[in-house]
């Protein structure tokens, strides 16, 4: 048996993830992959695991896990207060768990998305290479969001030494967004443009893998619509005829009609993977 | 125009990513020329590169920034552009039959579209089964097929209020569009027909029926036809 972590409770939405599906962009398959990918990776580094082996990403209100068999796992990105049988864990760093141990998340105490990695083989349903499942495809990969009473299998691994990465910066007050002109940015009102650089946004309730939305809408006149659909990728800031624009991450759709005023800096895209509805942010143009 | 050597703009997008686009029009040559270039690239990929999207117009030609940067890869799209290879990869040369039922029990919006366009329904199906189209590009949702240009007598802006939920297969128009949807979604099209088959089948090797560059023929069947292609699907 290789049943290795129970999920007793799911919570708000935990997901499966690895390096996602780069290469079927053309038949619409959005790119998949954690929001944020430095999390990822140095949870798989530190737990010396093979890059793209998947971990899960938690967001907000965390799930409660019971451990099957002794093993070694690890977590960062977002502090999401870890205790393993009512003790905190110590994150960014590799822990050894015995069979029977309770994980636990508890309050935010800083960014949006913990990852959870275990040192060992996954033996998971893939999908063209992935286990990253697609929104708009709920009958595929349905084991890549976990429910209740769910089990996934891992053969654990023999333990590596135990060592404590730098714990990455997560969004605190005001962040600052770098970004490079959009393809269609010179289409923008003048008033529009001087709102997206120049005002403080606040992100929305209506966000998700897909994108994130931002509470207020630019001044100014949309430009002309009729523009044809065009590819879209992890980071593309659209503005839709409402106004109010939307920041395209791993799980967007591959093409679209609406303007593109931006492109986030690909180093600050994972900043929006710890980003909560209420954050505010800044764009600076590189 | 030749379009092999129909001239693009490259700019960047972003930092990993580079735009490629072409006339903007809905234009067969335009897009032999935008899918000519991604299926070169497919088969001639630089050290780095990650994916494109071949769209109407544009080419998005996505990189690892660690590895390569915009200029190299540049200069590689302008290397491929001008080789004898490029002038062979345009198009799939299939042409798939599908079947449609018009029938308005699967066609919730063919009235209205007829109303609007001053023909009769039978003249709706008759325009839109009288000619091939060729599918431009894929996206919206996966597998779902872009396809036209539409006849004139079939122009039609989408929707003012999109539906809540288009059921999978659904036939739609929009503007000189038309496209069928791979599975239930929300949706602004006007909807015309559906066909019985499976536009995405996860579980096969190629999950997707469409490919771009795909010539697409439409044809009517009746009610007792789609339940029986749907059993047999």
């Amino acid at each position: 048996m290789t049943g290795l972590l129970r999920i007793d409770r799911p919570g708000l939405f935990s997901v499966v993830q690895d390096a996602g599906r780069a290469g079927m962009q053309y038949a619409g398959i959005p790119v998949g992959g954690p929001l944020d990918r430095r999390a990822a990776r140095l949870l798989n580094e530190l737990l010396q695991n093979p890059e793209d082996t998947p971990v899960i990403e938690i967001t907000l209100a965390g799930p409660q896990i019971t451990i099957l068999k002794d093993c070694q796992l690890a977590i960062c990105g977002a502090d999401l207060s870890p205790t393993v049988n009512g003790e905190a864990v110590e994150m960014y760093c590799p822990i050894e768990v015995a069979a029977g141990s309770i994980l636990r998340f508890g309050s935010v105490r800083a960014g949006c998305r913990a990852y959870l990695g275990v040192r060992g083989v996954w033996i998971h349903p893939h999908w063209m290479q992935s286990v990253a499942p697609i929104p708009s495809m709920p009958e595929i990969l349905a084991e890549s969001i976990l429910r209740r009473g769910q089990v996934l299998h891992i053969l654990p691994l023999s333990s590596v030494l135990k060592r404590k990465a730098a714990p990455l910066a997560m969004p605190a007050g005001l962040s600052e967004i770098r970004v490079m002109e959009g393809p269609e940015l010179d289409t923008f009102d003048p008033l529009a443009v001087a709102d997206f650089f120049g005002k403080t946004h606040t992100i929305s309730a209506a966000s998700n893998r897909m994108g994130y939305r931002l509470h207020d809408s630019l001044r100014g006149t949309a430009p002309s619509a009729s523009m044809l659909s065009s590819g879209l990728i992890p980071g593309t800031i659209q503005v839709p005829p409402s106004g109010a624009p939307i920041i395209l991450l791993a799980d967007a759709q591959t093409v679209g009609g609406y303007p593109r005023i931006a492109q986030v800096a690909d180093e600050d895209l994972d900043i929006f993977g710890q980003l909560k509805p209420g954050d505010s942010l800044r764009f600076r143009l590189l | 125009m030749n379009p092999f050597s129909a001239s693009f703009r490259i700019r960047s997008y972003g930092d990993r990513a580079l735009l490629l686009s072409w006339e903007e029009r809905i234009d067969y040559d335009v897009n032999r020329a935008v899918q000519s270039l991604f299926h070169i690239l497919e088969s001639n990929p630089f050290p780095g590169y990650l994916y494109s999207i071949p769209a109407y117009c544009t080419l998005t030609v996505v990189f690892n920034h660690r590895k390569t940067n915009g200029y190299a890869v540049e200069q590689h799209l302008l290397a491929l552009h001008g080789s004898e290879k490029t002038k062979s990869c345009a198009d799939t040369w299939r042409t798939l039959r599908i079947p449609v039922c018009y029938d308005s029990a699967f066609a919730p919006d063919i009235q209205d579209v007829a109303q609007q366009k001053g023909i009769s329904v039978e003249e709706v199906i008759q325009l839109h089964t009288s000619m091939a189209y060729r599918v431009f590009m894929l996206g919206f949702l996966p597998g779902f097929p872009y396809m036209g240009r539409l006849p004139e007598g079939l122009y039609i802006a989408r929707k003012d209020t999109p539906r809540l939920k288009v059921p999978a297969g659904s036939v739609g128009l929009a503007g000189w569009q038309t496209g069928i949807y791979p599975s239930a979604s929300p949706g602004g099209w006007q909807l015309i027909g559906q066909t019985p088959w499976r536009i995405v089948s996860p579980e096969k090797e190629v999950p997707f029926l469409f490919q771009p560059g795909d010539q697409v023929q439409f044809f009517s069947i009746t009610p007792g036809q789609f339940a029986d292609m749907q059993v047999h699907r």
